[in-house]
């Protein structure tokens, strides 16, 4: 018994030191994993919003004003009077065992103005060859190519849908 | 053994892929393309080294060694998974697209039976110095393993070769001069299992070659005699 | 969840999403103990057993302990100590209370500690936040899938050890070669559940779409929205 004590003792031990140590490397990399996901959510901004690239001055980016529970967060386009322009949605589509996240911007006319994957734990050659481009309605109908991912078309589909409808409650 | 022959085991000899069979599940899932390949590589070298290490360190001690004997595979496993852990979070903060296509597979490193297996069976009964020659040994040959793997799938399969980010050799023009596509059954799941029978199956032939050849030798010594 | 959700679930993690033959998890085992059929059998009940319990543990583990302290980061290290001594108390209960198991299972329960079928479905189940019953599912659909598929590959060595097969392919490079054209079959199991019924939409290859987003307006709601736009 006093035996089994020492050899459980020990391999707490062990675990322990385990532990903190990873929790030291962790308090490294959270911020470094942070700030990445931070800057790669303002390139994807920049990606999909054509006004706010081409005039910085001008527009300014809402981060925290709305949130909905049907999409992960919501960014408003604001002009100088402070007006929505345009909205831009992070909505994830779950699939049998694995996430996508996109990004899709709405304009003010209720229109998609662009969509981009900024997040997929499927495999790599199953997501890239994807295009996610869209102009409008027209193209939702484009997913039916998403052979070979675990996520269907469907989920994708239901993404813009969410999107589209959540602006006619934001761009008023 | 001396440090030479230790150190080029790992390649051919004692393959821990093509030889040994072990680690074969990250083998078959990410060598889609030689950049997954690459990065598991060194995920899984710096795993193997800092394991033999750590193992050898703490078995070089005798007091320790006893005292951990009857609990020491879960040790291992302990020191072997934070060490992964380790590798997981400094690829996610510094490489995050090579981290999400090879996803699950980097925390499955640690029941990855070659690093478990060179700690007991190599690394607790040897000095430092070996267990870390030997560490890189393995890592090498399997790192080398995945690599030819890799090149044949993704070769055949995509018709490119995509060595780090978007450093990507395409060789789809030759395809289409040799009035060929490239069969995506080579970076589907049964392609995998496919490509790594073959290949076993030419290292097999190659031995027994030898052998017989051997063989041959011997006899016409005999003769000779 | 619906009856018809339920039989998705587990078809599709049992045989399009197969752990061995699509995902990958398990090879280790699969090539090693398939070469009789009482031993494949064996094993893939005693994995069958361990990855419904661990996953059941890690998952309640993950989402009430780790997730709550903010401790994501030390998942791999607890799944696998939580594995390893999961299956050290079954083989004590089993050893204790059916002993005639014992014999048959004993041998193969301390090889599942290292079996990354075990390991990979508990990670997977945690991080893909699935729901408590999903989970369920889930777990015991893969578990299934692993011993149906050491099933079917130890009647086809056991085959094979008869059959003349050329010398450079004897043993386990044949069995890979056969591996593959069984992820083939495996991968053409599309159509074979359906999610819902009276879906009109194009099912396509592959396609699995198992939990419902929450608010989804109806497909009425679609077809009005669409017309808003137009």
């Amino acid at each position: 018994m006093k035996n089994n004590l020492i050899t459980g003792l020990v391999l707490s031990i062990f675990a322990l030191i385990c532990g903190l140590f990873l929790s030291l490397v962790n308090s490294f990399t959270e911020p470094v994993i942070k700030e990445r996901t931070e800057q790669k959510i303002n390139d994807s901004i920049m990606e999909v919003c054509e006004i706010y690239k081409n005039n910085k001055d001008t527009y300014s980016i809402d981060k925290e004003s709305i949130t909905h529970e049907e999409v992960d967060s919501v960014y408003l386009v604001k002009d100088e009077n402070g007006n929505a322009v345009e909205a831009i949605y992070i909505v994830s589509a779950k699939g049998y065992a694995s996430t996508i996240q996109m990004m899709i911007s709405v304009t003010k006319e209720h229109k998609i103005e662009k969509s981009i994957v900024i997040s997929s734990q499927e495999t790599k050659g199953n997501i890239k060859t994807h295009d996610f481009k869209m102009d409008g309605k027209d193209s939702l109908d484009s997913f039916d190519k998403l052979s070979g991912s675990t996520i269907s078309s469907k989920a994708v589909r239901k993404c813009f849908y969410t999107a589209l409808d959540l602006s006619y409650e934001d761009l008023k | 053994m001396t440090k030479k022959e230790n150190f080029l085991k790992g390649f051919i000899n004692e393959n821990p892929l093509f030889v040994l069979l072990l680690g074969t599940c990250p083998a078959l899932a990410i060598t889609t393309t030689l950049e997954n390949a690459l990065g598991m590589g060194i995920a899984f070298i710096f795993v193997l080294v800092m394991s033999n290490t750590i193992i050898s360190l703490i078995n070089s001690f005798k007091k320790l060694k006893e005292l951990i004997q009857p609990v020491r595979i879960a040790v291992y496993i302990v020191i072997i998974a934070s060490l992964v852990t380790i590798v997981e979070m400094l690829m996610q903060a510094y490489l995050p697209e090579l981290y999400n296509s090879l996803g699950v597979f980097i925390s499955l490193i640690t029941v990855n039976c070659i690093v478990l297996g060179r700690a007991e069976a190599y690394a607790s009964s040897n000095k430092v110095s070996d267990s870390v020659i030997d560490g890189i040994s393995m890592g090498l040959g399997y790192t080398f393993a995945l690599i030819i793997i890799s090149l044949a799938r993704e070769l055949l399969g995509n018709g490119t070769i995509t060595i780090w980010g978007n450093l990507v050799i395409n060789l789809k023009g030759v395809f289409e001069f040799l009035h060929i596509t490239p069969i995506s059954f080579f970076t589907s799941s049964a392609g995998a299992f496919m490509v790594l029978g073959i290949i076993l199956g030419i290292m097999q032939a190659i031995k027994n070659s030898k052998e017989a050849k051997k063989q041959e030798l011997e006899k016409a010594k005999k003769e000779v005699k | 969840m619906s009856f018809n959700q339920i039989i998705f679930i587990i078809f599709s993690s049992m045989l399009l999403e197969n752990v061995i033959l699509s995902q990958f998890l398990g090879i280790c085992s699969f090539l090693g103990v398939s070469k009789s059929r009482k031993s494949a059998v064996g094993m893939g009940l005693a994995v069958v057993a361990v990855i419904f319990i661990a996953t059941l543990v890690t998952w309640l583990i993950y989402n009430y302990i780790l997730v709550l302290f903010d401790l994501v980061y030390l998942k791999t290290i607890v799944f696998i100590l939580v594995i390893a001594s999961l299956v050290q108390i079954i083989e004590i209960i089993i050893k204790k209370f059916v002993p005639s198991l014992y014999k048959s299972l004993g041998i193969y329960l301390p090889l599942i500690t290292t079996n990354c079928a075990v390991l990979g479905v508990a990670i997977k189940a945690a991080q893909n936040n699935l729901s408590f019953f999903h989970m369920l599912l889930y777990a015991l659909g893969s578990g299934l899938g692993f011993l149906l598929i050491m099933f079917i590959f130890s009647f086809i060595r056991e085959e094979l050890e008869k059959r003349k097969v050329p010398k450079a392919m004897k043993g386990i490079p044949i069995a890979l070669v056969v591996a593959s054209i069984l992820a083939i079959i495996f991968s053409r199991y599309v159509g074979i559940v359906k999610e819902d019924e009276g879906e009109k939409e194009k099912t396509l290859p592959r396609t699995m779409d198992v939990i419902t987003m929450k608010n989804i307006p109806s497909e009425k709601y679609f077809e009005d929205t669409l017309r808003r736009m137009k």
